[in-house]
């Protein structure tokens, strides 16, 4: 079973309460294509920050633009308050995964390692540690080209702990894994946050997130949308489930009321209203309700309302 | 640097590309001897150090040390190892001469490599043949010093090649076409320019075809490779700096 143990004690990537990434009017264009516009953000140590939006809105450009491989047309970004590529041993502040393949297919998955672990000033010993720590030891000297996505994964994580960075930059790390591996994942993530690091992942798979991250920056198109703590971004969008017996009289004195019920089968979901005042407005109708239920709004419904009210 | 020229060392020992390379080298070294001595009459007596077959060796070798130095950095390219490279070694002109080191030390290798395959090859089939072969240890270490030279630049010329273009197939077939055809061309319409050419200057250096009017003398062929060299890894490493690796 796989180790999710990261570090012994806790500590901070950085002053405590100061930020491990920050991005500050970050913009990106390819051509006449504004990949990344004006894009400023924190993440903090302490917290696991989901780092969402949809395809093509710009989270691979941003993460390589913080990481140094792609030069920003403006702004700029530190990690622990050093621009990336000023640092002289990146490793052991930073961890990054960014593809699912970033290796020789004919170099073993400990030769891969070695080469990350020369480079990066650190002891083959600490190899064998990563390995054993991302379950790859039994696999370690066949060739990465014959791993699985998942082991890819793995790999690739293996290679971002080499240096025990305090900050982890992570796109769509769970692409590829099994419901195990997931779940790892997802305990890996948290205890590597509970130790008091930063944590940046960028996921599609959105419940996953939403178990995960203690805060999420939402970007569509290139431009920030929203960054806050998960309860308060799905906390504005809760809803609540109204039916009566007259449902054409209920819809009427909603719409009248200012608001916009959706039809879900034999009810109505309203956002933006609480359950008082629906009440009030039936009673006041003299409509016998038969529902009134307040939703949990989810971490996908907010987020399609956040980008898809970007996009209007 | 002493992490990336590790990390580079490590690279090139764990994969096979360069063993395969360095097998070539040798192989294509063995034949060159043989085929001279199989066509060529040498009397009673040679000079091992004359023999034409390290001339034709240090034509084709460097070819293969070009395309050492272009897979150094275009395998990287094709299979995304660059990514992890460079978040290791953020610092990309480290990284650039950090390889040249390195392609340098397997360049020599591949140098003596074959020199002592031409040497041992051809010596031992002279012999066989009843020829009396001098041996002079000066002049071999001559031949040896220009052979490395020669290969260690076309290697970090290649580097330079591999960085620019990034595309693998690319890279190594319009090099080998230009080595093999391009400067030929070149030649045929123009020689006085021809002869500033990287392949041109580098036989030059070997000093083999001194009477050739379409070459430069020995020492300005070598102060051309080395110019040429300084552009090809001086452009990489500009490119190299300013590439966005999306």
């Amino acid at each position: 079973m796989m180790d999710t143990t990261t570090n012994a004690a806790p500590r901070t990537a950085g002053p405590v309460g100061s930020p491990a990434i920050v991005a500050r009017g970050l913009t990106k264009r390819f051509g006449r294509v504004h990949a990344v516009d004006d894009l400023s953000f924190e993440v903090r140590p302490g917290r696991v920050t989901g780092f969402l939006g949809p395809n093509g809105a710009g989270k691979s450009t941003t993460m390589r633009m913080v990481l140094g491989l792609v030069r920003p047309t403006a702004g700029s970004a530190t990690v622990l308050g050093l621009p990336y590529g000023s640092m002289e041993r990146p490793a052991t502040a930073v961890g990054a995964v960014l593809e699912v393949q970033s290796f020789h297919p004919r170099r073993t998955g400990r030769n891969h390692l070695r080469v990350l672990a020369a480079a990066s000033g650190v002891s083959d010993a600490r190899v064998d540690e990563v390995l054993a720590l991302v379950d790859l030891t039994d696999a370690a000297d066949r060739k990465a080209g014959g791993y699985s996505l998942g082991m890819r994964q793995r790999l690739g994580l293996a290679g971002a702990l080499l240096g025990d960075p305090r900050v982890l930059i992570l796109d769509e790390p769970a692409n590829g894994l099994d419901p195990q591996g997931i779940r790892w994942l997802r305990e890996f993530v948290r205890r590597f946050a509970e130790n008091g690091n930063a944590i940046l992942i960028s996921s599609h798979l959105l419940s996953e997130m939403a178990m995960m991250a203690d805060e999420v920056i939402v970007i569509d198109r290139g431009r920030l949308v929203r960054q806050g703590s998960l309860a308060d971004l799905t906390a504005g969008h809760a809803s609540l489930r109204v039916a009566a017996a007259d449902h054409a009289a209920l819809q009427a004195a909603l719409v009248a009321a200012g608001f916009q019920p959706r039809v879900d089968g034999e009810a109505f979901v309203v956002t933006g209203v609480d359950a008082a005042d629906v009440g009030r407005i039936a009673a006041t109708e003299g409509i016998a309700l038969t529902q009134l239920t307040a939703q949990e709004s989810t971490l996908e419904e907010a987020f399609l309302e956040l980008t898809e009210g970007a996009q209007r | 640097m002493r992490d990336q020229i590790r990390s580079e060392i490590r690279k090139m020992r764990s994969t096979r590309s360069a063993w395969g390379l360095l097998a070539a080298a040798v192989a294509l070294a063995g034949l060159a001897a043989w085929a001279m001595v199989a066509s060529m009459d040498f009397g009673p007596a040679v000079a091992l150090s004359t023999l034409p077959g390290f001339g034709e060796m240090m034509i084709l070798v460097p070819i293969l040390t070009a395309v050492l130095g272009i897979r150094s950095y275009t395998d990287e390219a094709r299979h995304g190892s660059i990514v992890p490279t460079l978040l290791a070694s953020p610092k990309r002109r480290r990284v650039v001469a950090a390889k040249v080191v390195v392609l340098a030390g397997a360049a020599a290798v591949f140098a003596l490599a074959a020199s002592l395959t031409v040497a041992v090859v051809s010596g031992a089939l002279l012999v066989a043949d009843g020829v009396a072969v001098s041996v002079s240890a000066a002049a071999l270490a001559v031949l040896l010093a220009k052979g490395i030279a020669i290969c260690t630049l076309w290697a970090a010329i290649g580097l330079g090649i591999g960085v620019t273009v990034s595309h693998q197939v690319a890279a190594i077939v319009g090099t080998i076409l230009w080595l093999l055809v391009g400067e030929g061309i070149v030649e045929m319409l123009s020689a006085p320019v021809a002869r500033f050419l990287p392949a041109h200057a580098s036989t030059a250096v070997l000093g083999i075809a001194a009477a050739d009017a379409s070459l430069v003398a020995p020492l300005v062929g070598g102060a051309l490779l080395i110019g040429w060299t300084a552009l090809s890894v001086g452009l990489g490493t500009r490119v190299l700096f300013r590439r966005d690796i999306a």
